[in-house]
């Protein structure tokens, strides 16, 4: 009797583990040889790179899109479940190439969204691995009902928990919405491509203009020419590892405190003397924002996003004695460091991401204002500026700014500046802060006074360096109480981390609103 | 990040590197940083190991110097790319003349803009085809400056 039972047990087993076999296998050892071919991984096998060694809890992997079908293909083309990253839980999708090419189906997009939801739920992190033919033509409409759901996901998600795209290979049309509507995209240079449009629907609308693929929508234009991608990887490997560098910096949920290094780990900046002579004295001189950084924030913490866009805008995360921060600054390097239209939605982005999950922000000014010309005015520069100040105003996080050499005019207010809510706003001795430059400034307050001079040059002159010592100082602004203080440069980073330790998420009430209207 | 201890000239430095992958790779050096460019890997290989990067000699000032930022590759790789202003401006000067060979990251002349000194740099290595502008001449947003041959 009892051996019978063994013996029947043991059969169920075997089938289990059959049919796992089989599922696992997916679209069959032919196309999985494909893909290597073409230098991609499956997808488990990229799941098993970027998850911590035998963590993954798959879900769903008996799934068929039509169980009447003897052929279908478990699973579906899309392979869930969830995880660890640095012993932290995540959950995870893979679209499998091959399976269908890993085209989504109804089915397809619901084991997407049941991840979604249980994401949610528990308050994990959403990575999602793409590398997807597109919709399911044989299926009809219903396979774009089940990319509206996943972009519903998306959104509700929003904000609530981390979502991170990493794109694999192709993602076209409606379906390049979904990694849009999370936080972060990742493309692996080469072989992931970003488009709503490809390059036969242009060449039939434009007649005959011929496009690739590439110079469309690959990894390099969209991560220096339109922002879509905010990090480029020359590999797959090198992808997944900017995912669990990423996660690093976050908070699991909306309603959890970043994570925070052991004491131990924390490395100061070996030099912090240097800043203090870093600014030129020529103030048509540059200098690189990022060595600022250096002598300020944990050493190796600096994590650029958009590294390859918009660079006059420097943005990333780093640490603060082991307190994750986003940091925000000019690049005087690029552009010298002005506000133009690209610059402004790198920086209004990355302040509305760490407010949501709780990453204290900190400001680097250096800008001699916004671009003129008229390409940024009609491209609406207004409207996109405008996006800064509503991102930092709304924002609740601690907010602290230093100004380290030119803060003139719009671009002085809208950069975290105390008016708009910083809880600490500080520059070190270089600042000028001002209204507008000392050569502009002097040109309409003392047009009359010049042009009588019998030397004009010489009396302009005289007149700049006038303004520019009684104006172009942080003390103009320091005497007003517009600004906290004025410390020396190699002292910033114990200010900042003092600072740090006593800012807290910032409680203000606010008048009862379904939600605002950010320009956009 | 890696420590590496390296001795040049029977100098030791104490090297780290946050993140090996980068391009260029940059190394803080007894706590400067400083960037150094690495031979290209080959591309199928996993990243190079952390003892094949060549490190070379920090100047021994206190005081880092001004660095090229590093340009990201361009978008789609040309035969001939125009370089263009990046700002309305002036130039202010000229630092390469028509044949001449440049690399990747390379000053080509400064632009002054927004009271600024802006260096234009190469974005590939290339030779020079021709020099658009002249020293003193205002450029528009957008117009062409030089243009290098791959």
């Amino acid at each position: 009797m009892e051996n019978s039972l063994t013996e029947k047990t043991d059969a169920r087993l075997d089938e289990l583990r059959a049919r796992q076999a089989q599922a696992q296998s997916g679209g069959g050892q032919a196309r999985i040889d494909q893909q290597h071919a073409k230098g991609k991984l499956t997808a488990r096998e990229r799941i098993a790179a970027l998850l911590d060694p035998d963590t993954f809890e798959e879900l769903q992997p008996f799934v068929l899109q039509h169980c009447e079908d003897a052929n279908a293909i478990h699973g579906d083309g899309a392979v869930t479940g969830f995880g660890q990253i640095d012993g932290r839980n995540v959950c995870v999708y893979a679209q499998d190439f091959t399976v269908y090419g890993g085209s989504v189906s109804l089915t397809h997009a619901r084991k997407i969204t049941q991840l979604q939801d249980l994401a949610l739920r528990n308050g994990l992190p959403i990575v999602g691995l793409f590398d997807s033919g597109g919709a399911r033509i044989q299926e009809g409409v219903t396979s774009l009902h089940g990319y509206g759901e996943i972009f519903c996901g998306n959104v509700i998600a929003s904000g609530v928990v981390p979502q991170i795209s990493v794109m694999m290979g192709p993602c076209a049309g409606g379906a390049a919405y979904s990694p849009a509507l999370t936080d972060f995209i990742i493309m692996v240079d080469k072989t992931s491509t970003m488009y709503i449009t490809g390059p036969d629907v242009i060449k039939s609308v434009n007649g005959g203009t011929i496009v690739d693929h590439e110079s469309l929508g690959g990894a390099r234009v969209h991560a220096s020419i339109s922002g879509v991608a905010h990090f480029i990887a020359e590999d797959e490997a090198y992808a997944l590892g900017l995912v669990r560098r990423l996660l690093s910096y976050l908070p699991a949920n909306n309603a959890e405190s970043p994570p925070r290094l052991p004491p131990d780990d924390v490395m100061a900046p070996a030099n912090l003397a240097y800043l203090n002579t870093l600014v030129p004295d020529d103030p048509n001189v540059p200098y690189d924002m990022r060595m600022v950084l250096d002598g300020v924030v944990d050493r190796g913490s600096f994590f650029e996003v958009h590294a390859g866009w918009a660079r006059n805008a420097l943005v990333g995360f780093a640490r603060m004695a082991g307190q994750a921060v986003g940091i925000v600054a000019q690049q005087p390097l690029e552009k010298a460091g002005v506000i133009d239209i690209d610059a402004s939605d790198k920086i209004a982005r990355f302040v509305r991401f760490c407010d949501a999950f709780n990453l204290p922000l900190i400001t680097f000014v250096d800008s001699p204002g916004f671009l003129p010309g008229a390409m940024q005015e009609h491209g609406g520069i207004i409207r996109h500026g405008a996006k800064i100040i509503y991102a930092y105003v709304a924002a609740t996080v601690p907010k602290i700014s230093v100004v380290t050499r030119k803060a003139y005019g719009g671009a002085y207010i809208v950069m975290s500046s105390k008016a708009i809510g910083a809880d600490l706003h500080l520059a070190w001795p270089s600042a000028e802060i001002a209204v507008m430059g000392p050569e502009a400034a002097v040109n309409v307050l003392n047009r009359r006074e010049i042009a009588a001079d019998a030397d004009p040059a010489g009396r302009r002159a005289a007149l700049v360096q006038d303004y520019r010592k009684t104006h172009a100082t942080p003390y103009y602004a320091a005497e007003r109480g517009i600004l906290d203080n004025v410390i020396e440069p190699a002292q910033t980073r114990a200010t900042l981390i003092a600072a740090l330790r006593v800012l807290r998420e910032q409680l203000r009430p606010k008048p009862p609103k379904k939600h605002g209207i950010m320009p956009v | 990040m890696s420590v590496f201890y390296v001795t040049v000239h029977g100098k030791q430095y104490t090297v780290e590197i946050p993140d090996v992958r980068t391009r260029p790779v940059r190394a803080i050096v007894d706590g400067e940083v400083i960037e150094v460019d690495v031979a290209p890997a080959p591309t199928t290989a996993p990243p190079p190991a952390p003892a094949a990067v060549a490190v070379t000699a920090p100047a021994p000032v206190a005081a880092p110097e001004i660095r090229p930022t590093p340009i990201p590759a361009a978008p789609v790789a040309t035969a001939v790319e125009e370089i263009k202003a990046p700002l309305p401006g002036t130039v202010v000067s000229i630092s390469v003349s028509v044949g001449e060979s440049v690399t990747h990251g390379q000053e080509l002349c400064v632009l002054e803009a927004m009271k600024m000194n802006n260096p234009i740099r190469a974005n590939q290595a290339g030779v020079i085809r021709k020099i658009f502008v002249t020293v003193g001449q205002q450029v528009q947003h957008g117009a062409p400056l030089m243009a290098i041959e791959a």
